[in-house]
């Protein structure tokens, strides 16, 4: 297997179209590519009809071992080749009808074009619009089961603006769903991860519709989300956007065991003036949601410790040297520690050791916990090593 | 508070690395409990259960079924099951190469064209099915194991499983070959065997044919050589008596019979002459030993009690025997009817009890003979107390005119015509062991219905 990486500046078009049909890019498998909206808007224009891209915005552009935006439009190509099995890629727009049908249909569809129908693929990758994550989910395991991994983000865009794209080397989408399914022979390695703690702040949710929390214990969710952030000294948070305001404390379920608790995090994103709460992932009636807590420094560490963990524990299971690592790391926490991503990339690019990354910044995150299912949630990081 | 939240972080990072890492655990299970499961078995079809077993201990799972390709048929059929569900039905292996070249990890068989035509019959109630070969030395098996839930088999579940395989491959291949080496030297062996008995028997047969040619070339100038002793022993007697008598009837005669010494000559003659004759009567007796041994004779062959035989062959020995050895016959047989020639097994019998006489000391030595039925056949044998043969002596003493003794006091045919006898018979003699301390003949003759 080989990974080759590509920053590819958009503001010189005729170079923006040469090297996006390089033979590295031409030749791959699979190229996974991540950008801002501009950027992967631009990447449709000049990629027709092909079958090996899978493709999202990402919140603000991305990073790779090339180099971080910083507000400029690049599109990050990670090229996947030799890859001695096979990769299927499909995708569907999930703006009307059922959505668990259409994932089904989908992932169904990226297993025949692997040629490899009913069988259970090394990693189903997945890039989607915000919003329908969980149905997304439900349809891909309805198909697979269960223990089948599935990673990935949901797409983003600079201002939660709705202006999120997906593109698959055909069709570009704004509300689509793209996903890979991919059969090597080299091992992929994954790991889902997130920080924060829980505080002693829990209460079970009594009213929801979707991602509209009513009520907490059968108060407000506002109100009783506001009086949690005063008792930790937060001052409460006023109707609207809130979304960098609670990157510091999620709404988190436990996943876990009472030794070994998993949170699985929902991250507020409005108060409403109803007083009720909207979140960047579903949440059910009878769930208890426990009010977690992250620090700054945490967040700035992150993906480097991630990034360590995964190579080692690649290299220890399968005697492999790692050859490409892509990260999904929360597009809110991304926002809330903007001032320090040249730190945070000098950190991976240290870990990773000359192996090339992509980092995309994402409004939601797929992937599985060491139980073995995967799940959707915010203010995650996920890590893939190819090799 | 953010000592905490790292302290979660890194038992987060422990879980992953422990989960991760666990294959090892199960494989070093497996294989540990595999190779106990192979080691115990007989055979494949129990190295197979034994190892459904193990699996499904470790690896839980509905169903295991193993399924070996016929190259000469181009099939596949399951030859081993853990659970009696479906058809065993053999399957075209040449549509169906693609499951069973590599690990195949299906985690939604309904997805399948065909599947419940094909291999479904097999396993007909599985949702999820991991396929993968295991090649030894000898043939093609492919493992099978399902369960009724989409899904079921993960990655990580399926790399462990495929560690495990290759492990029985392996190890059923190094079993394969070194039971085929032990197979080969075996065949080897017997062949080596039956050559040197084939020449063996060749040069029995020939000297066999010398014998009975020599015996009968023999026969006749020692016949008359014999009859003309007889009667030269006769006239000597006559010539001696007028010798005699016209010497002390004639002085002249008488100082020439003197003179002559007549006396001495007439006295040796007839020494001459016996001892000629007893010559001559050994050598009668090594011709018609060797007709015996050349062709023991078929036509006097009929039904009788061995015990009998045996009786009888011990009060003559026990003569011999007397003061020297102790013999003892021992059975819980009444009768031992076989089909022989009673004079001959007595010989027979006679042959060897002599010769465990002779090899015991004197005042401590012991004979036991003891008599059993063993699968239509009765066993006699024959065990004294002596020192045993040595071992160069041991691989002759079947062989004609072989013998230990001192030259003129045994022609060496005993053992020889003895085992010719029973061969006759229809039965075998053979040393059965030989030590320090004695020595056993058997003598293993078929019973009459």
């Amino acid at each position: 297997m080989q990974v080759t990486l590509k920053r590819i500046e958009l503001k010189d078009s005729p170079q923006f179209s040469d090297e996006l049909h390089g033979s590295e890019i031409n030749h791959a498998d699979l190229n996974i590519a991540f950008g801002d909206v501009d950027a992967i808007s631009a990447l449709a224009t000049v990629i027709k009809d092909k079958s090996n891209w899978i493709a999202s915005s990402s919140c603000q552009g991305a990073m790779s071992n090339l180099g971080n935006d910083m507000g400029a439009s690049f599109v990050h190509v990670m090229s996947v080749a030799n890859t001695q099995g096979a990769i299927g890629i499909a995708s569907c727009d999930i703006g009307e009808g059922d959505v668990t049908e259409q994932a089904e249909s989908t992932i169904v569809s990226a297993m025949q074009r692997a040629n490899r129908l009913g069988q259970m693929p090394n990693l189903v990758w997945i890039v989607q619009a915000p919003g329908q994550e969980e149905k997304v989910l439900k349809g891909v395991q309805a198909i697979l089961g269960n223990s089948v991994p599935i990673f990935g983000g949901s797409s983003a865009d600079d201002a939660i603006e709705g202006k999120w794209l997906q593109f698959d080397g055909k069709q570009l989408y704004s509300n689509g769903l793209v996903i890979a399914a991919l059969y090597t022979e080299k091992p992929i390695s994954c790991y889902f991860s997130s920080g924060y703690t829980f505080t002693q702040k829990k209460a079970e949710v009594t009213a929801v519709d979707g991602r509209v929390l009513y009520t907490l214990d059968n108060k407000p969710a506002g109100e009783v989300y506001n009086q949690w952030l005063q008792m930790y000294g937060e001052a409460p948070l006023k109707p609207g956007s809130i979304l960098s305001d609670s990157t510091y404390f999620p709404l988190g379920r436990d996943m876990g065991s009472k030794s070994e608790p998993i949170p699985l995090l929902s991250h507020p994103s409005k108060l409403n003036e109803d007083d009720s709460l909207e979140l960047f992932a579903t949440v059910q009636k009878g769930e208890i949601l426990t009010l977690m807590h992250g620090e700054r420094h945490n967040l700035i560490s992150r993906a480097a410790e991630v990034t360590e963990v995964v190579l080692r524990t690649h290299e220890l299971n399968y005697e492999s040297q790692a050859k490409g690592l892509l990260l999904v790391f929360c597009g809110g926490c991304m926002l809330a520690v903007k001032d320090q991503l040249d730190q945070i990339h000098r950190s991976i690019l240290s870990k990773a050791q000359g192996l090339p990354f992509l980092v995309a910044f994402t409004f939601g995150e797929q992937g599985c916990f060491p139980d073995g299912k995967s799940r959707h949630g915010n203010l995650m990081i996920s890590a893939t090593v190819f090799g | 508070m953010t000592d905490v939240e790292k302290l979660h972080e890194t038992i987060q990072q422990l879980s992953y690395e422990n989960a991760q890492l666990s294959r090892f655990k199960k494989i070093n299970r497996l294989i540990l409990e595999g190779l106990d499961a192979i080691l115990c078995s007989e055979n494949h079809d129990e190295v197979f259960a034994r190892l459904f077993d193990v699996v499904s201990n470790i690896l839980p799972c509905d169903q295991i079924l193993i399924a070996q390709h016929d190259g000469n048929q181009s099939t596949v059929v399951p030859v081993c099951r853990r659970h009696n569900k479906g058809q065993p039905s053999a399957l075209r292996y040449s549509d169906l190469s693609h499951y069973f070249e590599h690990t195949v990890n299906l985690s939604n068989v309904k997805l399948v064209p065909d599947w419940s035509a094909q291999i479904g019959r097999w396993l007909p109630e599985a949702q999820s099915v991991l396929i993968h070969p295991i090649n030894t030395a000898q043939a093609e098996y492919i493992w099978l194991i399902s369960e009724q839930k989409i899904g079921a088999f993960s990655k990580q579940y399926e790399e462990v499983f495929v560690s495990f395989s290759a492990f029985v491959a392996n190890t059923l291949s190094q079993f394969e070959k070194r039971r085929l080496i032990t197979e080969k030297e075996a065949l080897l062996e017997e062949r080596e065997r039956i050559e040197r008995s084939m020449v063996h028997q060749e040069k029995m047969a020939a000297l066999g044919q010398l014998a009975a040619g020599v015996a009968h070339e023999l026969n006749n100038p020692l016949g008359f050589i014999n009859s003309n002793l007889s009667s030269l022993h006769d006239y000597v007697s006559r010539i001696d008596k007028f010798a005699r008598t016209a010497s002390s009837t004639n002085e002249q005669l008488n100082a020439q019979f003197h003179a002559s010494d007549m006396d001495y000559i007439l006295t040796d003659t007839v020494d001459l002459v016996d001892e000629s004759l007893d010559g001559m009567r050994r050598a009668t007796d090594i011709i018609q030993n060797l007709k015996a041994f050349s062709h023991p004779d078929e036509k006097t062959i009929k039904p009788l009690d061995f015990l009998a035989v045996v009786r009888q062959a011990l009060t003559i020995v026990r003569t011999q025997a007397k003061n020297i050895v102790e013999i003892k016959f021992d059975t819980i047989l009444e009768t031992a009817m076989i089909s022989a020639n009673a004079n001959q097994l007595a010989q027979v019998i006679i042959n060897i009890v002599t010769n465990a006489i002779q090899a015991v000391n004197h005042g401590t030595g012991q004979i036991n003979i003891d008599v059993v039925e063993a699968m239509a056949h009765i066993e006699c044998r024959i065990k004294d107390n002596g020192p045993g043969i040595d071992e160069q002596v041991k691989a002759s003493i079947f062989d004609p005119f072989f013998t230990t003794k001192a030259v003129g006091l045994g022609t060496g045919l005993g053992l020889s015509i003895s085992r010719a006898i029973i061969e006759q018979c229809g039965g075998e003699l053979q040393l059965e062991s030989t030590g320090p301390s004695g020595s056993t003949f058997l003598i293993r003759l078929p019973l009459l219905e």
